[in-house]
């Protein structure tokens, strides 16, 4: 069963997010806050979220288990919406909605751990 | 006391990550998200990838290519491997981007997230190692290293993430199900650049023959890893196979121009500029040799699984030599990622050294820093395409916004316009530019000239007839897809560039078009210091006599 400290892990992806934000400004710095904010958000909310949620479950240590989630979650997204494009569902829709399902597999997968 | 190494290692991450997003998708973006222009890729590839993202982001499925890249037919199947288009453009939706700022920032963190998992990998045998090591990422963005990037080879980045992302996850063998996530990423590979997956199936083969050779293979591990990669290739083909019937027809046919068939050196090769290790400079070069040497000494002790990793992605990228023809370009692209398949044989040379002196963390982490620094010094070279003139660009906007969705559009000679003409969301043609030269050195003409139209076109506008069956359109209707004879006069608008920095005759033959045209009942329907763009009031006419 796995002993996450989930408020601990999830300051450290808050401030994970506040140092991707950063990078992001110094390296587009003649863009707007705003549009650093959206695009490092966009790169939160589609891969390291999820990610980070999907492998909730596994024993491994923490930076283990967001590298592992990060890159298992680029194929998730990148199949799913591949797929539900083929299958008719406008793809414009994908990165807000698909995310939300890996995290909602990824809470139930763990709750599912720790229960055993 | 191992906080603090933790706070050093994440403060080192973070200066690195942060100098390596700078140095590379900073300078291409010439450090705005935003621009007014597509113009973040220097070659023909960048915007045939800009297109199809563009493509996949209006249609919003990566089924078929948009009609207008498909001469009018809306049933021509996509067949370039789906992963990358489809995540571009949905993160395009996202982030607000545009489809080709979207590609364009994600293909070089995709680079950047390898080259990071790389680093994780090394870090898992010897932290030490790993800060030194990914000194050399930096090269990345120098020499020839950086052409995969700005010249587009964008769907390499893909494969190639997927790659090392597996290369590292053969490392975590203590996951429990080890086989599912393997198998979304194995399908990662064939979805995203599919000559990856041949490589990690290849990679699986070295590994356990090396581990066999220096004998650290039980035959319970042997057994262990033929479930799991059986496991995970069956989910893998289940992932896949759609895209695979898609390739096989797509790619596998002889008549493919992507079909290799004879040998190729690094010099030979025209279509990219391939990486020579030479790129790394002398120094770096010899230590790299050094590495090499030390790392079959360290093999023999404990084989530690980046050294395999490393030790196979090197031959891959020199597999050019062993005269198997299928591989020789993607020998050749292999060697894009080198900066990060090398930097474990950098990085223990100067380990050895520097143990010497010191075992804290903080001075293996700033040697690293320096090292990146003294390379950015020495190297490094901003490098940004701005290959698309704003005056060509208005014209384009003007195209798009003015003419008819199915006007069919010539142009004419443009500085660099041969490079990124094609992503002007129209059906779009451009006279060769070896038929403008001749032109322009007075040989004789007439209203029929060599002209290169651009659709999406490698698999001759292939359609599908069954989940396994396809027709290659273009050869069974002998639709012209490629450059050859065309009627000049059988256009709708003409866009021809009035001033030039490189070809002053060409310019001049331009300006006879335009003042014949003009006589023939075509009208100046745009006009700027650049260029101008006519209307073709009687297609099919005459209009050169």
């Amino acid at each position: 069963m796995p002993e996450h400290s989930l408020k601990r892990e999830l300051t450290y992806l808050a401030i994970g997010y506040v140092i991707l934000a950063i990078i992001f400004k110094i390296a587009f710095a003649k863009s707007s806050v705003f549009e650093v904010l959206r695009v490092s958000a966009s790169i939160y909310w589609m891969f390291v979220l999820p990610g980070y949620a999907l492998f909730l479950c596994s024993k491994q240590e923490f930076v283990d288990r967001i590298i592992i989630g990060i890159i298992v979650q680029v194929g998730v997204i990148g199949h799913l919406s591949y797929f539900l494009g083929l299958a008719g569902w406008h793809i414009a829709n994908h990165g807000l909605i698909l995310p939300l399902a890996s995290i909602a597999i990824g809470i139930f997968l763990w709750k599912r751990s720790t229960k055993s | 006391m191992i906080v603090k190494d933790k706070v050093v290692e994440i403060a080192f991450i973070v200066i690195l990550f942060g100098t390596l997003l700078y140095l590379g998708a900073g300078t291409v973006f010439q450090h705005e998200l935003d621009h007014p222009k597509p113009a973040l890729f220097g070659a023909t590839d960048g915007y045939v990838y800009s297109k199809i993202t563009r493509g996949v982001y209006d249609l919003g499925h990566f089924r078929t290519h948009p009609d207008y890249a498909s001469l009018w037919y809306n049933d021509s199947v996509a067949y370039h491997p789906p992963l990358l288009p489809v995540l571009a453009a949905g993160f395009a939706h996202t982030s607000g981007l545009s489809p080709v700022e979207s590609l364009a920032l994600i293909v070089p963190l995709l680079a950047l997230f390898s080259a990071f998992i790389f680093y994780w990998l090394i870090r898992t045998w010897n932290t030490k190692v790993a800060l030194i090591s990914a000194a050399l990422f930096v090269f990345l963005y120098i020499n020839n290293f950086i052409i995969g990037y700005t010249w587009g080879q964008v769907l390499f980045y893909m494969g190639t993430f997927f790659l090392v992302s597996l290369l590292y996850f053969t490392s975590k063998t203590e996951i429990k199900h080890w086989w599912l996530p393997a198998g979304i990423l194995i399908a990662g590979t064939v979805n995203g650049h599919t000559p990856a997956a041949a490589f990690f199936y290849g990679f699986l083969v070295f590994m356990l023959a090396t581990k066999f050779l220096f004998k650290k293979l039980a035959k319970q591990e042997l057994y262990w890893w033929l479930k799991q990669i059986g496991l995970a290739s069956i989910l893998a083909l289940v992932l896949s196979i759609n895209y695979l019937a898609i390739f096989s027809s797509a790619y596998y046919d002889p008549s493919s121009q992507l079909a290799f068939t004879k040998p190729m050196l690094p010099e030979e090769f025209g279509s990219i500029r391939v990486p020579l290790v030479y790129d790394f400079s002398n120094p770096v070069f010899y230590i790299l040799l050094f590495g090499v040497v030390l790392s079959i000494f360290i093999a023999r002790k404990q084989l530690p699984h980046v050294l395999i990793a490393s030790g196979f992605m090197f031959l891959v990228g020199l597999s050019n030599y062993l005269g198997i023809r299928a591989l020789f370009f993607r020998a050749f692209q292999t060697r894009f990622l080198w900066p990060v398949y090398l930097a474990v044989f950098f990085g223990i040379p100067i380990y050895f050294i520097a143990k010497r002196f010191s075992k804290k963390i903080i001075i293996f982490a700033l040697l690293g820093l320096l090292i990146t620094g003294f390379f950015v010094y020495k190297h490094y070279h901003p490098m940004y395409s701005n290959i698309i003139d704003d005056k060509q660009w208005e014209g384009v906007q003007w195209i798009e916004k003015n003419t008819p969705e199915h006007a069919r559009i010539l142009y004419f000679y443009g500085d660099l316009q041969d490079q990124w003409v094609r992503y002007v969301k129209r059906d779009v043609h451009l006279v060769a530019v070896d038929q403008m030269v001749r032109i322009a050195q007075g040989e004789n003409f007439t209203r029929t000239l060599m002209i290169e139209p651009f659709p999406i076109n490698d698999a001759r506008l292939m359609y599908r007839t069954g989940f396994f069956s396809f027709v290659r359109r273009a050869e069974v209707e002998n639709i012209t897809v490629q450059t050859g004879p065309f009627d000049v006069c059988d256009f709708d608008y003409y866009s021809l560039d009035v001033q030039t920095a490189f070809a002053p005759p060409l310019i001049q033959a331009n300006l006879y078009f335009a003042g014949t045209f003009v006589n023939h009942s075509m009208s100046i329907v745009y006009q700027n210091e650049r260029l101008a763009i006519l209307k073709n009031n009687n297609r099919g006419g005459e209009c050169l006599a």
